[in-house]
């Protein structure tokens, strides 16, 4: 069991977000889903588990949305191998972007979540705009080479 | 880079932490454990044993004695002396061990209730219900609704919160909360009583009843005419129009293939 959360949790996690666009509540769902996996103990946990997660997401849509069917952005056309890949890529990433030094991690996450400019983050961080703008280079670089599978592979010689 | 943005847009620190989670669904996942404790086996055990003889208990109080015509007419004599008899197709119902003057039918069927004040005899049909002390009178139950037609004695029909009391010689129809009256004919019931009994009744009416009974047309000349006779429905139509011809002097058209 501690195996299958290591290996799917976070992947999990990001199926779960593409359905919510909230990620508490994907955090939620994915949790309820390992639950429900040690009750119902299937023979096939991987498969079982993105269906599972698949199905709430969908259910938790429903009620929250008063909607009868899935958004239409939503009923994608992806195989279950397309979903996986790209759940366990997005893992990859968000594992890298674990790993970066912290400032750099910082200075990504401000300017590209929050949507700050350099300036601002410089002076939040009491940084220059320089260094601002070599952070957020170089762990863009860093992080290029993560969406491929030898990523993991090369960060553990770190 | 897309896949990246999309992972940037939720990055938070400590979020999605596969470590945290499984602690998480430790604790959960013993909780679940300890909503069982050792004596739930037992307790469930004796609970399923108590609530199957309840059931069985009910079962047999609750237990239905079915009455069906398959494609004759059958009659039957029901527990308390009263006489059934059923169309083809027909059902009827009831529950001896609760109420063996109580019961349910579909299609139709001819009822002589045995006479008893103290229980009043019902007979249920979806959305109605016809209750009598003691008569005789038919109910005929079908997609549309009901029809009660009664040859002696009193019967209530009743639907929703509408009801009719209906004696001798009277019909009413049942539907969605109403009752109507309707007109009767003089034998509504000639399938289940094998007799046509006329009292002075125009030929014109006799005409139409017999026409429907037997599925073929037939018309005379002075439907003004009264008849009074006694038939029994098993003679067959060319007898009892003879007989028809000779006591009142008339002519009667057949013409077959008619309504059936």
């Amino acid at each position: 069991m501690e195996a299958l959360f290591r290996q799917h949790f976070r992947p999990l996690c990001l199926y779960a977000l593409h359905y919510l666009e909230d990620a508490d509540d994907a955090e939620d769902i994915v949790q309820e889903c390992f639950l429900s996996l040690w009750q119902s103990k299937p023979d096939n946990p991987k498969p079982w588990l993105y269906t599972a997660v698949r199905n709430r997401c969908i259910d938790r849509l429903r009620s929250h949305r008063a909607f009868d069917s899935v958004p239409e952005d939503l009923a994608e056309e992806l195989s279950f191998d397309e979903i996986v890949s790209r759940s366990e890529r997005e893992a990859r990433l968000w594992s890298a972007v674990e790993a970066l030094p912290e400032q750099r991690r910082r200075c990504l996450v401000m300017a590209k979540r929050d949507n700050m400019t350099y300036s601002e983050i410089a002076s939040e961080l009491g940084l220059s705009e320089n260094t601002v703008r070599n952070h957020i280079s170089r762990a863009l670089n860093t992080l290029r080479g993560a969406g491929s599978k030898d990523f993991l592979f090369i960060l553990s010689f770190f | 880079m897309d896949r990246l943005n999309f992972v940037l847009t939720h990055f938070k620190e400590g979020r999605f932490d596969a470590r945290r989670a499984y602690r998480r669904f430790r604790a959960m996942a013993s909780d679940h454990a300890k909503a069982w404790p050792r004596w739930w086996r037992p307790a469930v055990l004796s609970l399923s044993f108590a609530a199957i003889a309840a059931l069985l208990f009910f079962r047999w109080q609750g237990a239905v004695t079915e009455y069906k015509a398959i494609d004759i007419v059958q009659s039957f004599t029901l527990k308390d002396g009263s006489r059934v008899t059923l169309a083809p197709g027909s059902t009827l119902a009831l529950r001896a061990h609760r109420n063996p003057r109580a019961v349910s039918m579909r299609g139709r069927v001819y009822f002589e209730v045995a006479h008893d004040e103290a229980h009043p005899f019902t007979v249920d049909v979806p959305g109605a219900r016809v209750q009598v002390l003691g008569t005789r009178f038919q109910v005929l139950q079908d997609s549309l609704g009901s029809r009660v037609d009664v040859t002696s004695g009193r019967v209530r029909l009743s639907c929703g919160n509408a009801s009719e009391i209906l004696t001798a010689g009277q019909s009413a129809s049942a539907s969605a909360d109403t009752v109507v009256r309707v007109p009767s004919t003089p034998n509504p019931s000639a399938w289940a009583t094998k007799t046509f009994v006329y009292e002075a009744e125009p030929l014109g009416e006799v005409m139409k009843e017999l026409s429907a009974y037997f599925g073929e047309n037939l018309s005379t000349a002075s439907p003004g005419r009264l008849l009074t006779a006694k038939f029994g429905a098993e003679e067959s139509l060319d007898e009892i129009i003879g007989l028809i011809e000779s006591a009142l002097g008339v002519s009667i058209t057949r013409e077959s293939g008619g309504t059936k």
